[in-house]
């Protein structure tokens, strides 16, 4: 227990940890990150990053893993962590829920670190029903043959909270949905914005990493660079056609809490951090990427 | 079903049949390597039970030694445990780039996990395997293999397509003209949805300079039979079909 972060709850320890913090009164986070076996684990990418751009830092070497969940009228989960927290996720879960059901589980696309623990939530939770996206075929190859279909535009009234899909901006894995929830102006961007974080950041919101020296000039630097791996397709992109659709995405959706997949929760200084992820997208287009062909 | 494509190397795996008639396989590639069977990727759960008695068929008393992933995503990994229960003595090969503790299943042990590093090349139960990135991928751990003695390019999502069911067991040059470019344009702007935002010049500049590289003679997609016939034809196509795609797209 951290003793600076007044909510933080942590399931378990090492690979399998999973912390829990409060969003707003209905919305938890649940972050899967390894702290300090960081550096044993993730394979130096933070130094080869700092190799990279020189501002980043070189002992920022862990990653976070989020889940979402909506206490509302209707539950709400959002993703499941990797299998590798599927006991630590499961007694999160039991925390929060405090002896609710689950509705619904929404899968953000069908990568283990985001549905890999499907199969045990739904064991736990059997009365659940799965949300994947549709206009696609083929849903059995990716467990998903019995999921809701989605499609861009649709809502999911919660009860307070309306849950809108959305069209992403940047996708790897072709099942890939994002969302916006209406109320709170909460958005869900999947794989967009990765940050990394130090063994002494762990479980923070954005504001809170401010404290720790982080900044929205480091977070625009490190996107421009982490992105080059999560989306390697920016590299035969136009740097001014991406900037222009996340400039206009910005207009288009009043954002107030930025809840990526693996990205510290922004919940103040909204635009600010938004200016700087516009900006980084578009120093990610045009970054040199060594590829080996 | 059991195919010999060359050599020694052989394909397995079934497919799904979509709403609309299209076929999408899902494909094992296993290089019996004289006595230490190399596998690419584990296939679908689906197909588990065919793939199974397939393998056994194939590799008899010999255990795999390898299992080579190209990602992780659950139609290339979805048989793995299987493959490990049977043969509890095989090592998977995964990019350098992934995470295990987020990106393989939990039961699988550090012990049994080894990297390969794109612009390496290491040997196998004697065999020289190469490492490159993937090119045309959907998630960013993705990487492409070459074996040097079949000179077979093992491209993951890339060069899938889908088919109708008469093309279920064929290679390209047991079809009339080879892979159409309808085919792979058809899995192609499915699987990478990100095609229309970038330049199809700069996408096929790239893949050509993989095939520049070295002498493929053979390309394993997992999600198509492979090419073995005319690979520079089907590089063409895909091309083409890539071509189709952003453009028409943003048109």
């Amino acid at each position: 227990m951290k003793d600076n972060l007044m909510d933080l709850k942590v399931y378990g320890d090492g690979l399998s940890r999973v912390g829990v913090r409060q969003i707003t009164d209905k919305i938890f986070w649940l972050c899967h990150c390894i702290g300090e076996c960081a550096a044993d684990y993730n394979g130096g990418f933070a130094a080869d990053f700092a190799r990279v751009n020189p501002i980043l830092d070189p002992d920022a070497s862990d990653i976070i893993y989020n889940s979402f969940l909506f206490l509302d009228e209707k539950t709400f989960l959002v993703d499941t962590l990797s299998p590798g927290q599927h006991k630590t996720m499961l007694e999160a879960l039991d925390f929060i829920l405090d002896g609710r059901k689950l509705d619904y589980m929404w899968l953000s696309h069908a990568e283990l670190p985001h549905a890999g623990n499907t199969a045990a939530i739904r064991r736990a939770y059997p009365e659940l029903q799965l949300m994947t996206i549709g206009d696609n075929d083929h849903y059995e190859v990716q467990g998903l043959e019995d999921a809701i279909l989605l499609d861009y535009g649709d809502k999911v009234e919660l009860g307070e909270h309306t849950i809108e899909i959305i069209k992403p901006l940047f996708v790897d894995h072709a099942l890939t949905q994002w969302f916006y929830e209406h109320k709170t102006g909460f958005l869900c961007p999947v794989d967009w914005a990765l940050n990394v974080h130090r063994a002494d950041q762990c479980f923070r919101f954005m504001d809170e990493m401010e404290q720790v020296g982080y900044s929205a000039e480091r977070f625009m630097h490190e996107v421009s660079t982490t992105s080059r791996f999560v989306f390697p397709w920016l590299r035969w992109a136009d740097a001014e056609q991406i900037g222009a659709m996340v400039d206009q995405f910005f207009e288009e959706y009043d954002i107030r809490i930025f809840a990526p997949s693996h990205t510290n929760v922004i919940r103040t200084d909204l635009p600010k951090y938004m200016s700087a992820l516009s900006q980084a997208m578009r120093m990610a287009v045009k970054s040199e990427y060594e590829i080996v062909f | 079903m059991i195919r010999r494509v060359v050599d020694d190397l052989y394909q397995i795996g079934e497919s799904i049949e979509g709403t609309d008639g299209w076929h999408e396989p899902v494909r094992v590639y296993v290089l019996l390597n004289d006595g230490c069977p190399l596998l690419f990727d584990a296939g679908s759960h689906v197909h588990r039970g065919q793939i199974m008695a397939n393998l056994r068929e194939l590799l008899g008393d010999t255990p795999p030694g390898y299992v080579f992933l190209t990602h992780t995503e659950l139609p290339h990994t979805g048989n793995l445990k299987a493959i490990l229960d049977a043969w509890p003595s095989a090592k998977i090969v995964v990019s350098s780039a992934i995470l295990p503790y987020c990106e393989l299943p939990w039961w699988v042990t550090e012990d049994q996990v080894m990297y390969g590093h794109a612009g390496t090349h290491e040997t196998y139960g004697g065999r020289p395997i190469s490492f490159l990135d993937g090119i045309l991928k959907d998630q960013p751990g993705t990487h492409w293999m070459f074996d040097e003695k079949t000179g077979t390019l093992f491209t993951a999502d890339a060069f899938g397509y889908f088919y109708p069911t008469s093309a279920e067991t064929l290679f390209d040059d047991e079809l009339d003209a080879g892979v159409p470019t309808d085919w792979l344009r058809r899995y192609h702007e499915t699987a990478f949805r990100f095609l229309p935002l970038v330049s199809a010049k700069k996408v096929n500049a790239d893949i050509d300079k993989v095939f520049a590289k070295r002498n493929v003679k053979v390309i394993g997609p997992t999600h198509g039979n492979a090419i073995r016939h005319d690979v520079n034809g089907c590089v063409t196509r895909l091309n083409q079909a890539i071509l189709e795609i952003c453009e028409e797209t943003k048109a």
